[in-house]
Order: C-alpha cells, then structure tokens, then sequence
C-alpha cells in the first residue's frame, strides 16, 4: 500500500505540490488524473525518492520515502515515459545494468531477462542497442528495466505517451496484469480514456492540490456528470 | 562497493563504444610521440646535414692551398657556373696565390642567400673552414718571423657550461611532460560530460537515481571511470614514448632525453592523482551544466586551467622547490621535466607534490558526492 499524507514540494518561487494526499491500495490501479503541470510527476518523484517533500510523509508500505529511501526503492518499479535509455547499450544490457544495481546475480538475471522478454515480447530487439528503438520499443525496454527486480508496486508516469493504439493496448494489458498479480499500482496521466480504460480509484489533482478522490462511479454521483471527463471538468474548472 | 563496481563497469562499456571517447583516449595521446618523433629525426637530419654531408661548392679562380683544405672538410668542388643553383658559391681572387705569397691581403668572395637557411648554413661551413686555414696561415707568418703566435691572444677566455649534457636540449623537449599534464586533463572529458551532463539530457538520471544504491557509489562509480579514461590516454602516451627507441633511427635518440621505462613509468604513476583532480573538476562542472552541449562549452575553458601555468613552466624553466610544489599540474610538470633531463628531483619535494594534488582531488570528490546529494543534479 502507498500513502501520501499531505506533501508539498515548492521549487523556488513555484509550488509543484501545495497538499496532496491520497492512498493507493495493492491489487488496483489507482489513477493521478490532473492537467499539465497539475503536480502529478512531482509527487511521483516523492514516492521515487528522487524528490524530498518540504513537508507532509509518502509511505511505501509503511516505510517512509525519505528515511528508508533504499527500502522503498528496493519496493517501487518506476517507469517514464519520458526516461531515456542509453542509446550505446542493448536492450539486454540495460536489463543487466539495473538488475545488478538491486544486487541480482548474473544468473538470476538471465532467467529475469527471458521472463521480461515474454512478458513484453521483445525477443527481437533484446539484443540490438536502443539507439533507433522505436517509443514502443523504448518504453519496452524502460518497463523492463523498472520490473527487473520484481517490485513489489509499480509507478507509472504518463506511460502511454508517443504510443501508437496497438502498443498502448499492450500497456493497458500489462497494467492489468499487473494489478491481478496483486501490486500496487498508480498511473500518473492527462489522458481521460486512460483513467476510464485502467483505473480502480481516480485521484484528480490540480495546481498542487487533490480535487476529488473516489472511483469512476463516485465521481460520476458526485458531480451529476454523465462522463469522467465531465466530471473532471466540473471538480477542476474550465480555468485549469 | 558492488554497486560502484557496477556503475564502473557499465561506464567503461558503455565509452568504449564511443568514438569520440575513443579518439581521445586512443589516438589523440599518439600525438605526444609521434611530435617528439618527428623532432628527433628531423633534429639526427639537422646534424648530418650540419657535419656529414659533403657539400658541393662551386669554385671560380683557383688556389691549390684553399681546394685542398675544403676538399678536407668535405666539399665537393664544381666549376663555376653563374646561373646554377647552389646554397654557397666561392670566388677566389685570380692573383690570389700571388697576394698570400706577397704577405698582401689577399679575397676570398662567398656566394650565399642569407635569407635561406640551408644556405646559410652551408656558408657557415665554408667560412669557418676558410677562417680555420687562415688562422693557421697567419700564424705560420708570425713563427717564420720570429714573433710567438701567442702575441695575438692576449688573453684567454675559458668557458665552462655548467650545463649536463641532457639540459642543454632540454628546451626543445619541455613540451613532452606539458603534453602529458594536458592528457590527463584532457582523457576522460568526453567520459566526464557523458556520464553526468550526457546522462541528464538524455533524461536517463532519474531511473539510475531510483535504484537501492547510495548516491555516493554513483558518483565514484562514475568518477572512477572518468579517471581510468584519462589514465589509458596516458599509458597509450607513455607506451608510444617508450617505444621511440625501437622505431626511430639509433643516432636520433643521441640526444639528452631520458626516455627509459622506469622514468615514463615513474611519470604514469606520478599523475595518477593529476588524473583524479582532473576527472573530480571536470565531472563537478558537468554536473552542474543543463547538457552535453553547455558541459563541452564550459569544460573547454576547465581545460585551460592547467595550461597557463604549464606555459610558465616552459618559459621559465624553474627549478622544483617546496614554494611551487603544492600547485597542481604545474609541480608534476616540473619534475617530470627534470625526470626527463636527468636530474634527480629531491623525494620531499616528490611527496608534497603528491599530497597537495591527492588533497585538491579529494575536495573535488567531496564536491561532487555533495552535488551528488542535490536532487537538482538529476532533474531535466
């Protein structure tokens, strides 16, 4: 289970979060809904542990983002979209690279590499290095790198963008899959199909802030809006 | 430690497939041995063609006593021909022969273009060859007529070059160790950008950052590589070095450099902190820049850091003591100077050299495991 407990996180004069919180329970996927610039990534990168919040607690169950980063690292598979790859090394070697930064022996991570490349089929290009991999194939290799060590929840930020309808299908089936295997799951994301498709609870953030928390339905009752778009619409503003 | 082993290896695979790494750390440190080659022969070339090489020198006039004492010293007289191309020609005076045995001046024209080196120099030849027969004539004269040829030197100047024979040329070699102090500056530049500046342009910091490792293995992990990348530019630098004697010419190496393994050895191991303190600066100022490019520009001007000091070096030539020794770079080029002319560099001096460079290096690492601590470092 993942807690956020009202974060804030300014940089500078700019306030990235100003009170976010929210619970992400395992076995579901839990949606960050919000406009660009709304705090989603931010408050991802808390939960990562790449950002400390100024004030409020993340916890990773139970342990705190801040205090027991490396457990809750060891915890957390962290994908981007926008994460780059490095474009010299394979498919292969990325896999490796990772696997032993979480302390996997090399034996481990051969039989890893042929699970994840069932999962994601990707035996074609698990050889070939990702300098001219197509998104599809990047964001492969970026899921691949973030389960090597068979986290026990997933982060996921805007984890479809760039992708075409057939690989964003195979996202949206990889996110399920994971959810049925019982992790934890949040998807950080702008696109309204994606929560409708994906998400067990909905979380809406805007300007730092969360808006609504609920399921689909919940929201829907709670506005009168007949679609979650609407309802995002009526909790955010036409403004945002 | 493991994890530091992992980012290592993981940078030393991953530079080695880049060229421009590659260039730098391969073919680039061949300059160095390649330059000195090139000196060394075209200096063998210079000394030949100063003594050796027998000189053809047209003559017009004639002079038994002249042809005969440049015929000695290696010329090789032709018949006078106005519109040939000679470095040096010889006009001897038709009443030449008369005029020496009448004891009258007697003229001697040479014929050269002092504009032209090579004709210069051949003149120089003919000229202390001429003035070496009229000396010996003159004093020849004085002894016939009773006169001590000693009255024409009323006093003696004697020289003593205090000089080893290694350091008169040592000049000409002063650039071997300032190419080898910008080696270790200039090795692991590429590596240094790549692995921090390259790393956040390419948006691939954060995934690394989320990783169960401390940010300090990162840092050293990536530190380490970029030294051993500017170190390899040194070893490729010193092997060439080390290996000039088994290509060039043996008469070439006739010259006061001490090129032997144990002192380009001596010198590999004298800069290994040099290489520490250049990767330290070098991925400090990386990881503060937004990207590869602002890295580059910025490290351009980091680079130049240790050559004004190094031009002071070649210009004055100081010899080591403790008032210089604690400044980086330009201590170890001092006494890899002095290694490389000879001269032995007393041990004091040697280890405080080492000690203030490894203590820069080691603030350096403190810096960038702090910088390695700012969550800013790994945001795009």
């Amino acid at each position: 289970m993942i807690a956020v407990d009202r974060i804030t996180k300014t940089f500078g004069a700019t306030c990235a979060v100003a009170d976010v919180s929210f619970v992400a329970r395992d076995g579901e996927v839990t949606g960050l809904l919000g406009p660009n610039g709304a705090g989603k990534t931010t408050t991802l990168r808390i939960l990562s542990t790449i950002l400390r919040a100024d004030g409020g607690t993340a916890k990773v169950d139970g342990l705190d983002c801040a205090r027991d980063a490396t457990a809750v690292r060891r915890r957390l598979g962290v994908v981007s979209a926008g994460a780059g790859l490095y474009p010299r090394l394979t498919a292969r070697e990325h896999v490796f690279y990772y696997g032993r930064l979480h302390g996997l022996a090399d034996r481990v991570l051969d039989e890893r590499c042929v699970k994840l490349a069932d999962e994601l089929q990707m035996h074609d290009i698990i050889d070939r290095r990702v300098a001219g991999f197509s998104q599809g194939e990047k964001l492969k290799v970026n899921i691949a790198r973030a389960l090597v060590h068979d986290p026990r929840h997933v982060l996921l930020d805007e984890p479809t963008n760039g992708l075409d309808v057939i690989a964003t299908r195979a996202m949206r089936g990889i996110i399920k899959s994971f959810r049925d295997q019982g992790r934890c799951i949040i998807v950080s994301t702008h696109v309204m199909q994606e929560v409708v498709a994906l998400c067990d609870r909905i979380v809406i953030v805007a300007k730092g802030r969360v808006a609504a928390d609920g399921t689909r339905d919940e929201l829907l009752a709670r506005t009168g809006a007949s679609t979650v778009e609407d309802a995002f619409v009526s909790l955010v503003g036409e403004g945002s | 430690m493991k994890a530091l082993f992992v980012v290592l290896t993981k940078e030393l695979r991953d530079n080695l497939r880049d060229r421009r790494t590659l260039f730098v750390a391969m073919l680039l440190p061949l300059f160095t041995p390649l330059t000195l080659g090139l000196v060394l022969v075209w200096n063998l070339h210079h000394q030949i063609e100063r003594y050796d090489r027998p000189l053809a020198l047209p003559v017009e006039g004639a002079s038994e006593l002249v042809e005969k004492a440049l015929v000695e010293a290696g010329c090789v007289l032709e018949p006078f021909d106005d519109g040939g191309d000679h470095e040096v020609a010889l006009r001897i005076d038709p009443s030449f022969d008369e005029k020496l045995r009448a004891g009258v001046p007697a003229e001697l024209e040479l014929i050269f273009d002092s504009g032209q080196q090579d004709s210069a120099r051949a003149a120089s030849r003919v000229r202390a060859t001429l003035e070496g027969l009229g000396s010996v004539i003159g004093t020849v004269r004085l002894i016939e007529r009773g006169v001590s040829p000693r009255v024409l030197t009323p006093f003696a100047i004697a020289e003593r070059d205090t000089a080893t024979p290694e350091a008169r040329m040592a000049f000409l070699f002063a650039g071997v160790p300032f190419t080898l102090i910008m080696l270790a500056f200039m090795g692991g530049l590429y590596v240094a950008i790549d692995t921090t500046a390259g790393e956040r342009e390419r948006n691939s910091f954060e995934a690394l950052m989320t990783s169960p490792v401390s940010r300090a293995s990162v840092a050293f992990g990536k530190l380490f590589a970029v030294t051993l990348f500017a170190w390899l530019a040194l070893v490729v630098s010193a092997a060439g070095l080390v290996s000039l004697p088994h290509v060039l010419p043996a008469r070439a190496l006739d010259v006061p450099l001490k090129l032997d393994p144990a002192t380009v050895i001596a010198s590999l191991v004298l800069l290994v902190p040099l290489t520490c303190l250049a990767s330290a600066l070098q991925t400090l100022v990386a990881a503060s820049a937004k990207g590869f490019k602002e890295a580059q520009a910025t490290l351009t001007y980091v680079v130049l850091v240790p050559m004004l000091p190094a031009m002071v070096q070649i210009l004055v030539q100081p010899e080591p003591r403790a008032a210089l020794m604690w400044i980086p770079a330009f201590s170890e080029q001092i006494i890899i100077d002095q290694w490389l002319r000879n001269q032995p560099v007393p041990v004091e001096l040697v280890a405080l050299t080492v000690v203030s460079t490894t203590l820069v290096a080691l603030l350096l690492a403190w810096g960038v495991t702090r910088r390695y601590g700012d969550e800013r470092t790994f945001l795009p």
